[in-house]
């Protein structure tokens, strides 16, 4: 039985530049555990081998302290043997990263740097690590490299089954055959650069990251323990949670009857996972100016409780109705007016879609300084 | 709301006692009572009840307490649609609020009763609106006050009449709240952004911006930095390439061959090059050899020529020699002969030429001595006819009898003339003959027997008679002009000498004469000696000098001068012709001493090429010996001249291409070299670029430019949520101030048909004006002509304010919100016939609601009419 965990993408010194320096420094923190996490998820399996499918720097040439603390942290799993491999983030044109590992690694870290088979405990990894960012072709084509016969074959690749581009997603072009496997004879095929974990085929997955990076691929991180009994055996897949920081996108489709709060709340995690959580509400739908009010109020409530909260209403229609305009001026004057005619502008279809933000912006403040005056 | 009755407890002058006022009536009540009753205590206090909090401690409040101090208390019972309230408020010394039905349950107490009131007041909105009040003597409805405390007395008063409408203001234009609101949006937009829309420098939106432009700066110069550090890294990696091919020992080992098998073949055909430099050495000098011995034979036969041409110029030249000899002894003499003639002939000019100036000399000293005579001779003359002119400019000064003196006594004896005959043609004839001795005297003369003309009145003394008288009467003349002429005539005549005009006239003739003869002789003295006496003599001095200076030649020179001169000619051309005979001879003795010369230097030349020659020569008897052996040596010269040509040739055919050999030596070893510095350029090249990325990967570039990149979005993101934000303050206050000025504008209407017919009962066709900003009426129209408020009379003022608020109270009665007008001796200013007026329009408003009037002018308000409500004052306790 070989057993191993297959992960990708950690994507170590990711700045994380647009969120606010409490925020970074977390999940800075959280990234740097990574490899601890992983070499404990391998000893959970009874695996001595964590296979990295590319991507484990964010950028081609990392700052030292980044390359020496993932050196160092591999260096005291000192139990566990980690293969890297070049992904299109950290490909062998990153030479100088490459150069310093291939110098600097402790003796339990084996660079993948080329198509040639490497020799593991119970088999043979083929690995197609990254020549360039945008190799333009498919690399797992080397994979087809005889073994000796018998030997477990593991392939490690990097890049899309599909055009991930098109998804918005960063990678290579030049897509990997989903069929590698077979084509190539492995009896498992581990692959990175997807952030979300995929089964392609019962032995062709993507990992996914260890630790997320954006709400793209939201809940935690997790890693795949693998098992392969012999050659020619469907291996056995595990994901297994690695990541630290939950990042949870949240879309509450709104009404204007809806009770936004008593919404907000049952959306959000239990309070004991809150802290660890990055939540992204992404609202939609109508409500009132009232309901706004709500939900501006019931997200600021909550806010704290997280590692950040963040809020997308761009998508949610402002609706009003006579008592939201009864709130802003019950006697029917000057302000009901301007309230009805900002109202109006709002859902006022022949305007651009700015201006009708802009107005529901209006009207929204106007209920908050209406509000501010009956306080 | 209706007000049914109101209670004071311990309220100033009600100090200890509980007064009341019940009773009051749907319409118009009037509470009429005495000065000093306490009207307006119950006013101020139902003003309190409404709008003052009992928990304040303002002077407003104080002003209610009684001078025993303690609690003030207030109460009225009010009538809703939902039933009676009976509201109370204690201030100061027990501070309490409460609101109890109609059953006395309390239904709010302290603040909620607060609240509960305020709703009533405001019908949920803030403002008075429940009550419009007029207070005593306050009517002006705009403060015109000048000085500061007048001005802000007026403004508040202004504002508590103001008050009593603005509810009602404030539900159509949004009023204070919309005031509030729109200050809050003013203000929020102002922290964001200027008036122009631009961000405010103070502000987040700018700041967002400024950090945005920061962020935007750090990652441009970062992601500058990083594609550095990419093409860095794409460098070094061709540069690595490149370095292993280079650098390969194979590539190495066939280029350093290369130099050594082209510096073997270099090596080969230099040393066949030197091989055939050697033997073109030995041609060159073999053909010197042959050179050397064609030279000597060559000499030797140049040798004989030469004597034997030497030896025949040599005779040549001594025959030429003693011609040339021969001719410079003839010259010699001819030229001697010529000197001769040469000598001569210049004596003979000399001669003539002293002859002729003696002759020249002879005529000038007898010119100057002839000069001399005839400036003598003149001289003479000019001095006679000086003496001359003396004695006639002498005789003419003594004669005056010039022509115009003459003139003068011609003219002045022709008036006499005249006036005789002027004084002979008047006067009467007196014809006088004496016979006697007895003679007539006039003035003492006797007068001569005769006629006489009497030309005046005479006085005649008639001796031993007495005297006579004549008078011509009207004949008489004037004979003073005669006399005056005859004076004159003897004046001019005194003048001159002469006695009479005849000798006047002989003496004028004279002196014409002396004058004819001064002019001639001043003349003739002019012509003689032009330029003056004084000069001729000076002139005959020196022609004496120069007549003195010249000897007589001592003997009698030649007199016939054209001889001179031709025999002087002679001798000059005779002399000039033996000159030039001479020069002739002398030239050809020079040319013959020069040729004798040339002959003589010929000589000496083929003398000593004679010598030269046969020294060459040599002896004559050895001479065919030595010209064979010459002979003999030329031809062996020529043939080792052949003999090393074809050696060269030989050479030459079997050379290999040294150029050849040396370009591709120079090939090998260049390609070599630069073998060598490619690589060691590009192991500089790629220890820089390494130097480079390892610079940029220690600073962490593509990190920081990443997370300049997330700042950046963030900074951006951060500044359109303010742009967005100001964008929607924008039009918020935009919207607020456009539709409050709409409801403005509405406002105006409904308040001036409620007015309209009020006013009429007051002043037929009279409109009133609003300010739109105050909200306030501002003019009184009448008969088209519009006056100022504050310019109308104190009665049209305060009737005014009060006819505007009763046009509010019946708006809001129309509009199902009655409320209670409640007037404190409000019109003090009015006549009979207005207040009458006035309060046929309070009735006519109180159809609709309560009309409370405290008045203390019982009679003027008896005919008001309404209600009468019953005030009570009792003790308390």
């Amino acid at each position: 039985m070989f057993r191993f965990i297959h992960s990708s993408d950690l994507h170590l010194g990711k700045p994380f530049g647009r969120q606010s320096e409490d925020v970074r420094a977390r999940l800075r923190l959280a990234r740097s555990g990574v490899f601890a996490r992983l070499a404990q998820a391998a000893r959970d399996a009874g695996a001595c081998h964590v296979l990295l499918a590319g991507d484990t720097f964010d950028q081609e040439t990392p700052a030292p302290s980044i390359t020496r603390q993932a050196l160092n942290s591999m260096a005291q799993a000192e139990d566990i043997t980690w293969v890297l491999m070049p992904g299109n983030h950290d490909s062998l044109a990153a030479s100088e990263l490459w150069q310093t590992i291939t110098r600097d690694k402790p003796d339990n870290v084996i660079t993948a740097l080329t198509s040639a088979p490497l020799v593991l405990d119970g088999g043979h990894l083929l690995p197609a690590p990254c020549t360039t960012r945008n190799p333009g072709r498919d690399l797992t084509v080397d994979m087809a490299a005889a073994t000796p016969t018998g030997s477990i074959r593991i392939g490690l690749g990097h890049g899309g089954i599909h055009d991930f581009k098109t998804d918005g997603a960063e990678g290579p072009s030049g897509t990997i055959a989903p069929d590698r496997a077979t084509l190539a004879g492995l009896d498992y095929l581990g692959l990175g650069d997807w952030h979300g974990q995929i089964r392609v085929s019962a032995n062709t997955w993507y990992s996914g990251t260890p630790e997320p990076d954006s709400f793209k691929h939201a809940r935690s991180g997790t890693a795949l323990s693998v098992a392969i009994a012999a050659q020619g055996a469907v291996p056995e897949v595990t994901p297994v949670r690695t990541g630290e920081i939950d990042w949870q996108r949240l879309v509450l489709e709104l009404t204007p009857e809806e009770d936004v709060a008593a919404l907000v709340s049952q959306a959000l995690p239990p309070l004991g996972d809150r802290r660890d959580s990055r939540i992204h509400i992404e609202a939609q739908g109508r409500v009132g100016v009232q309901q706004m009010q709500d939900l501006s109020s019931a997200l600021a409530r909550v806010s704290p409780d997280f590692l950040s909260l963040t809020q997308d209403t761009d998508a949610l229609r402002l609706s009003h109705d006579a008592g939201d305009l009864e709130v802003i001026d019950p006697s029917g004057g000057a302000l009901r007016q301007a309230a009805e005619a900002l109202a109006q502008t709002a859902q006022d279809a022949d305007l651009s879609a700015t201006d009708r933000r802009v107005a529901a912006t209006a009207l929204s403040q106007l209920f908050s300084f209406v509000a501010e005056q009956e306080t | 709301m209706k007000l049914r009755s109101l209670t004071l407890s311990n309220v100033r002058k009600f100090a200890g006692q509980t007064a009341t006022i019940s009773g009051i009536g749907d319409g118009v009540s009037v509470v009429s009572e005495a000065n000093e009753f306490g009207k307006s205590t119950f006013f101020d206090a139902l003003h309190a009840l409404f709008f003052l909090k009992y928990s304040a401690a303002t002077r407003e409040v104080k002003s209610l307490q009684s001078n025993a101090g303690g609690a003030v208390r207030v109460a009225a019972d009010i009538e809703l649609p939902e039933g009676r309230f009976t509201l109370e408020k204690s201030f100061l010394a027990q501070k309490r609020a409460s609101v109890k039905d109609a059953s006395g349950t309390v239904i709010a107490l302290d603040d909620e009763a607060e609240r509960w009131i305020a709703a009533l007041m405001a019908n949920g909105l803030e403002g008075p609106a429940g009550l419009l009040w007029v207070r005593q003597g306050v009517t002006a409805l705009e403060p015109a006050g000048s000085t500061g405390k007048e001005k802000e007395t007026l403004l508040g008063a202004r504002q508590s009449l103001l008050s009593s409408v603005a509810g009602e203001i404030d539900m159509i234009t949004g009023g204070r709240r919309m005031d509030r609101v729109i200050e809050a949006a003013t203000q929020a937009l102002a922290r964001l952004a200027t008036k122009t829309g631009r961000p405010f420098t103070q502000g987040p939106w700018h700041a967002a911006q400024v950090e945005m432009e920061t962020h935007q700066a750090r990652h441009d110069a970062l992601d500058k930095a990083c594609r550095e550090l990419s093409s860095a890294l794409h460098q070094r990696r061709e540069v690595a390439a490149r370095l292993k091919t280079l650098d390969a020992p194979d590539r190495i080992a066939a280029l350093d061959l290369a130099v050594a098998q082209a510096e073997k073949a270099h090596a080969a055909a230099a040393a066949h090059a030197e091989k055939l430099t050697h033997a073109r050495g030995q041609v060159e000098l073999r053909l010197l050899e042959q050179e050397a011995a064609q030279s000597k034979l060559d000499t030797l036969i140049g040798a004989a020529r030469q004597y034997e041409m030497s030896k025949a110029a040599l005779d040549q030249a001594r025959r030429i020699q003693s011609e040339a000899a021969q001719a410079l002894g003839t010259a010699e003499v001819a030229v001697k002969e010529a000197q001769r003639d040469a000598t001569k002939a210049e004596e003979s000019l000399s001669q003539a030429t002293a002859t002729r100036e003696a002759a020249q000399q002879e005529v000038l000293r007898q010119s100057a001595a002839d000069r001399y005579e005839q400036l003598r001779d003149v001289l003479a003359q000019v001095v006679e006819k000086q003496r001359g002119l003396s004695q006639a400019k002498a005789a003419l000064a003594t004669q005056p009898a010039t022509a115009r003196a003459l003139a003068q006594i011609e003219d002045a004896q022709a008036t006499v003339t005249r006036k005789q005959r002027d004084v002979a043609s008047g006067g009467v004839q007196m014809a006088l003959s004496y016979t006697g001795a007895q003679r007539v005297l006039l003035e003492g003369q006797p007068l001569e027997t005769g006629s006489h003309q009497i030309a005046q009145r005479q006085v005649f003394d008639l001796q031993g008679i007495g005297q006579l008288t004549i008078d011509p009467g009207g004949a008489a003349v004037d004979t003073s002009a005669l006399e005056q002429a005859q004076n004159a005539l003897r004046t001019a005549l005194a003048a001159i000498g002469a006695r009479d005009v005849t000798e006047a006239r002989a003496m004028a003739a004279q002196r014409a004469e002396l004058e004819t003869e001064v002019t001639l002789l001043a003349r003739v003295i002019e012509t003689l000696a032009p330029d003056g006496v004084q000069q001729m003599q000076e002139a005959v001095e020196q022609a004496k000098a120069a007549a003195s200076q010249m000897e007589p030649a001592s003997e009698a020179p030649p007199t016939d001068p054209a001889a001179l001169s031709l025999a002087l000619d002679e001798a000059q051309e005779g002399a000039r012709r033996s000159r030039s005979a001479y020069d002739q001879a002398r030239d050809t003795r020079d040319k013959a001493r020069a040729a004798q010369a040339r002959a003589q230097a010929e000589l000496e030349a083929a003398q000593a090429g004679f010598e030269t020659a046969q020294a060459a020569y040599g002896a004559s008897d050895s001479f065919a010996a030595r010209q064979d052996d010459a002979a003999r040596n030329h031809s062996a010269a020529q043939v080792a001249v052949n003999d090393a040509q074809a050696a060269v040739d030989v050479l030459e055919r079997a050379a290999p291409d040294l150029a050849s050999a040396t370009a591709e030596l120079t090939r090998a070893r260049s390609a070599a070299q630069n073998a060598r510095d490619a690589v060691t350029r590009l192991r500089t090249e790629h220890a820089e670029l390494s130097a480079t990325i390892r610079t940029r990967a220690e600073d962490g570039v593509e990190e920081k430019r990443d997370e300049a990149a997330g700042l950046l979005q963030r900074a951006t993101e951060r500044a359109a949520r303010f742009a967005h934000e100001a964008a929607g303050l924008s039009l918020l206050v935009e919207t607020l101030r456009s539709k409050r000025g709409a409801a403005q504008e509405a406002y105006f209407g409904p308040v001036q048909q409620e007015l309209t017919p009020l006013l009429a009962l007051l002043h037929a066709d009279a409109a009133l004006s609003f300010d739109p900003s105050s909200m306030l009426p501002q003019g009184l129209s009448r008969a088209g002509v519009e006056e100022p408020l504050d310019r109308l009379s104190g009665g049209t003022q305060e009737q005014i304010a009060i006819l505007t608020r009763l046009a509010f109270a019946r708006l809001f009665a129309r509009q199902g919100k009655p409320m209670p007008i409640i007037l404190d001796d409000a019109l003090v200013y009015s006549d009979d016939n207005r207040i009458t007026a006035m309060f046929t329009a309070l009735h006519r408003v109180a159809t609709d609601q309560q009309v409370i009037v405290f008045t203390c002018r019982q009679m003027a308000f008896a005919g008001l009419g309404g209600v009468q409500p019953l005030v009570q004052v009792t003790d308390d306790g």
